[in-house]
């Protein structure tokens, strides 16, 4: 299998008035290509800043980055705006959050066809942007017909269809997708994942999906990385079957046990104590070191462990996973 | 499980005027009831009409036709001080802490308030009653979070604010419309099983709005199913989820996140329900795999399937 | 279509009581045109005279609703009847010979100011953090407080009267006869060159501000991040993406300017003496000239009027969501 999409140590910090806030620190992952890595995470663990650091949309201004994004080898960082430019969407797209308000009011959905081909495709003709405009969005199971209209004229699901259609344009070998599903019912959710994971097989797509819900993802991803306080804390290709939980990560055991469960017998939840840190008040041991129930003295002052690879766990407590064959869902 | 009704609707029916349409039903002829100490989950997707049918139980709206009854009284169209003397009663909690809180006042005004116009507390006694509630909600030392703004707690806590603030009437019924789906994970369930610990000690009932099957399940005795303004399914909620009886429950479940169905959705088109007063017939006919002739002309009533469980569907029959 | 029909009747509505107000304001105030002219005459005329002069100006002693149709007939014919301060020209003829100076000077001002104001205005905030985004903005703030009247007398000043770079007045030298020469149009831009400034300096730094703090805000929208995500080339971002999102809430503030042209700046015409709308609305008020005043009140109303109009159609071309749909 070859690396589609490579993280590598990765840190960054956003830029404000009382100095560096860190965002992501020391992240390291990498998705082969026809692979879905599940990014998890709560509000403020950094998953989002992760999406924007890989397209690296994060202005210099706004915030600084460290590490290496390699996309099929090529260093993001390294480049040129021009190369970049040239690079975003014909290598690595993108579906936002809030397809809401991802779609310019102004524009008809053809308009943004357009655009991004016209872009990337010097001299594309007229007709041949229709063309690959309504394949594209009978792809998503979209009437082409809804190329002619503005974002305001559809509903949520529909514009989530039209911005992956987008993504697709290019036919990019990485997808990041940040919480694409998230605003929408459920029953649009789960068509909408069921066609993400579709066009991921047939097109051989690396896909990092970041989102809050666990359960949503475990259903959906080969791989899942846990975040907490800007770090990775755990790859894991295991099931999220509760009988496992002691296999994972003591943060990724907290989450299992917090949610409650649709099918099976009912088993009581409960949260995880406390509050996630204070990102200008880290200390330099294990950010989740005062909510851990595993929690070892050396905990609070020494470093988690760098670790790269398919799957690992970064705890002074637990040993690493049994490697095993990579399974899909 | 006393086995008392505390809150019932009869045929309620919530229309919304539209200029230079018909009607919007936002529900329909909708009849449920609540025990002591009970909760009923109330689920549906946006457009269902369950945060209406909410509203309206704490009479926040009033309906257009039906009855809404509580302790055996009908409150369908009391105002005034009866209005407010009911509020001491029946509460409601909202989806978003953030904007139901007021940012220039602290947790003990939002509390004071409330302590004062509905049970005349004064002082020392108003002090008291405010400490306890938030320690009864998890938020001590009391002292200090007296003292906070909105903006200086976190989504959790702030919803915790907003629980005692629904308790400070000394409610019995309480309406929790998505308490939880703007938390996390984590604080979900410290929120849901405060939910549950309150109920034990206040002997609280409580419509819990969701659109969240399994947080649904694990809060609720019962489960009601709504769909474009018609309850369509009502049934013990292990009953609900295990062996659903209408075509759109089972599509709910196959939907939602966990649950372990393969292959395509069972529904034959996607799309939003037609809310409007001359819509005859089911709701979900337009997309129901099992639809037959009838299902376009009339609205199936709720019939039982089992002693603990009613569908509205012609399948049933 | 069906929007633009439903602007146009409105429009039409509009106008029509626009005319009305103008109608029924005067006959509210005691005596009429005549009466006032005979103040001017200090009561030195006969009565024949009183009757002659009412005949004049169209006073009748008909009921109202008559006097309101002839108003709307001499309306539409142009007929707005005589001026007391230039007794007895038509006050249709002093608008007609007034209106080409203001709208060439305060309309080309205008549009100047606003271009550049905007163009400015989507450059700095594209440029946000930058050298300029530090100096215009701030400079900008402080034009925009400067009193336009103040900063015509200090130009007058200055660059006419202490350094002789410019004419102190008029539209046109006195020597010259209004011709299509290069030697007139020369001439006539050079006097227009002053008070032109005075009015650009005044307002652009209003656009320039107003622009620039809706783009900075556009910019942070997702759709702007999605097409900077999508490899889009920066001009069609800057233009198609966020400054065509972030000059829709400047739409209703440029047709007020545009339609207030009309009016004429007032104080700029009079210090610079140049022959506009506002030196004559100026010389009405003097002169309690009620038929001149009506005429001008008329002329800058429908202008508001026509001018918000034509601007909504503009937004409509711009914003497809104002165009009305089902999916409202």
């Amino acid at each position: 299998m070859t690396e589609a999409l490579v993280v590598d140590s990765l840190h960054v910090s956003y830029i404000t008035q009382s100095g560096l806030v860190p965002a992501l620190r020391n992240v390291s992952l990498s998705i082969a290509s026809n692979e879905i890595l599940g990014l998890v995470g709560e509000s403020g663990s950094g998953k989002s800043t992760m999406a924007q650091a890989v397209m690296r949309l994060l202005k210099p201004d706004v915030a600084t980055v460290d590490g290496r994004i390699l996309v099929d080898g090529q260093d993001l960082y390294q480049l040129t705006p021009e190369e970049l430019r040239l690079t975003r969407w014909r290598k690595i797209a993108m579906v936002f959050q809030s397809s809401m308000n991802a779609l310019n009011p102004v524009l008809s959905i053809q308009e943004h066809f357009a655009d991004t081909m016209e872009a990337h495709i010097p001299g594309i003709t007229r007709d041949e942007i229709l063309k690959r405009t309504a394949d594209l969005l009978e792809q998503v199971r979209l009437d082409p017909a809804v190329a002619r209209s503005y974002a305001h004229e559809l509903s949520g699901g529909m514009r989530q269809r039209v911005v992956i259609a987008l993504s697709l344009a290019l036919d990019p070998s990485v997808l990041i997708m940040d919480e694409p599903t998230t605003a929408l019912d459920v029953v649009v959710q789960r068509s909408i994942l069921d066609e993400i994971a579709a066009l991921q097989k047939q097109r051989q797509l690396a896909v990092l999906f970041i989102s809050h819900d666990f359960n949503l993802v475990s259903g959906l991803a080969n791989r899942i990385a846990v975040m907490y306080a800007g770090e990775i804390m755990e790859i894991t290709d295991r099931g999220m079957a509760l009988e496992d939980a002691r296999e994972h990560h003591p943060y990724t055991q907290g989450l299992m046990r917090a949610a409650p469960r649709l099918v099976g017998t009912k088993v009581s939840i409960e949260g995880i104590p406390g509050e996630p840190p204070d990102m200008t008040q880290l200390g330099p041991g294990c950010p989740f070191f005062d909510r851990c129930p595993e929690r070892l003295p050396m905990c609070r002052t020494t470093p988690l462990p760098s670790k790269s690879g398919r799957v690992y766990i970064r705890c002074h407590a637990m040993p690493d996973p049994v490697v095993e064959k990579v399974k899909r869902p | 499980m006393s086995a008392k009704i505390l809150v019932s609707t009869d045929h309620v029916t919530v229309r919304f005027p539209r200029p230079g349409a018909p009607d919007l039903v936002a529900s329909r002829a909708v009849s449920l009831h609540i025990a002591t100490q009970e909760t009923l989950g109330l689920v549906g997707e946006s457009g269902s009409g369950k945060t209406t049918m909410g509203r309206t139980l704490v009479r926040l709206l009033t309906p257009s036709a039906g009855t809404v009854w509580f302790e055996g009284k009908d409150v369908t169209h009391i105002h005034g001080s009866a209005l407010m003397r009911y509020h001491r009663n029946a509460q409601m909690i909202f989806q978003d802490p953030f904007a139901s809180l007021n940012p220039f006042h602290t947790v003990g005004h939002h509390l004071a308030r409330p302590l004062a116009r509905l049970r005349h507390l004064k002082g020392h006694e108003r002090q008291e009653a405010l400490d306890e509630l938030l320690t009864l909600v998890g938020l001590t030392p009391s002292a200090v979070f007296r003292e906070k703004y909105p903006h200086e707690l976190s989504g959790g806590q702030r919803q915790r604010v907003a629980i005692a603030r629904a308790l400070a009437g000394g409610p019995s019924f309480i309406v929790a419309d998505e308490p939880v789906s703007m938390l996390d994970v984590s604080l979900r369930a410290e929120i849901l099983t405060l939910l549950e610990s309150l109920q034990e000690r206040r002997g609280l009932s409580y419509l819990y709005i969701t659109h969240d099957l399994a947080s649904a399940r694990y809060l609720s005795h019962r489960i009601a199913v709504m769909y474009g303004g018609s309850l369509v399914e009502i049934a013990t909620a292990e009953e609900l989820v295990q062996a659903p009886a209408h075509p759109y429950t089972r599509l709910l479940l196959a939907a939602t996140p966990g649950s372990p169905h393969k292959g395509p959705l069972p529904e034959t088109m996607q799309g939003a329900p037609d809310l409007s007063a001359d819509r005859i017939g089911c709701p979900f006919a337009p997309r129901c795999p099992s639809v037959m002739d009838q299902c376009s002309q009339v609205m199936p009533e709720l019939k039982a399937v089992s002693p603990s469980h009613q569908a509205a569907c012609f399948l049933n029959t | 279509m069906r929007f633009i029909l439903r602007r146009l009747g409105f429009l039409l509505l509009s106008l029509w009581a626009a005319a009305t107000i103008n109608f029924v304001l005067p006959r509210l105030m005691p005596g009429n045109p005549a009466i006032l002219m005979i103040g001017r005459f200090k009561g030195q005329i006969s009565p024949q005279a009183l009757h002659a002069l009412e005949l004049q100006f169209g006073v009748t002693h008909t009921p109202l609703w008559s006097q309101y149709l002839t108003y709307l007939n001499n309306l539409v014919h142009g007929q707005w009847g005589l001026s007391l301060t230039y007794y007895p020209v038509p006050v249709s003829k002093i608008i007609a010979e007034s209106l080409p100076w203001t709208v060439g000077l305060v309309g080309v001002a205008t549009v100047l100011s606003v271009f550049i104001g905007v163009m400015m205005g989507i450059w700095t905030a594209w440029h946000r953090g930058g050298k300029w985004d530090a100096i215009l903005p701030t400079v900008s703030t402080f034009t925009a407080a400067l009193p336009y009247f103040w900063l015509a007398l200090i130009l007058l000043y200055l660059l006419g009267y202490l350094w002789h770079w410019f004419p102190m007045a008029h539209a046109y030298s006195s020597s010259l006869t209004p011709s299509w020469s290069f030697a007139f149009i020369s001439n006539m831009l050079y006097h227009a060159i002053l008070p032109a400034l005075t009015i650009i300096i005044s307002s652009i730094g209003g656009w320039l501000l107003g622009m620039r703090n809706n783009m900075v805000q556009t910019l942070g929208e997702d759709y702007v991040l999605f097409g900077e995500a999508r490899g889009l080339k920066s001009n069609r971002l800057m233009f198609q993406y966020a400054a065509r999102n972030a000059i829709l809430p400047s739409m209703t503030g440029f047709a007020m300017a545009i339609g207030f042209v009309v009016g004429g700046a007032l104080l700029t015409e009079v210090v610079f003496s140049y022959p506009g709308l506002g030196y004559q609305l100026l010389a009405a008020v003097q002169n309690e000239d009620y038929p001149l005043m009506q005429g001008l009140f008329l002329i800058i109303a429908f202008s508001v009027l026509v001018a918000n109009f034509l601007v909504e159609l503009l937004y409509g071309k711009l914003d497809p969501r104002t165009r009305g749909g089902a999916s409202h």
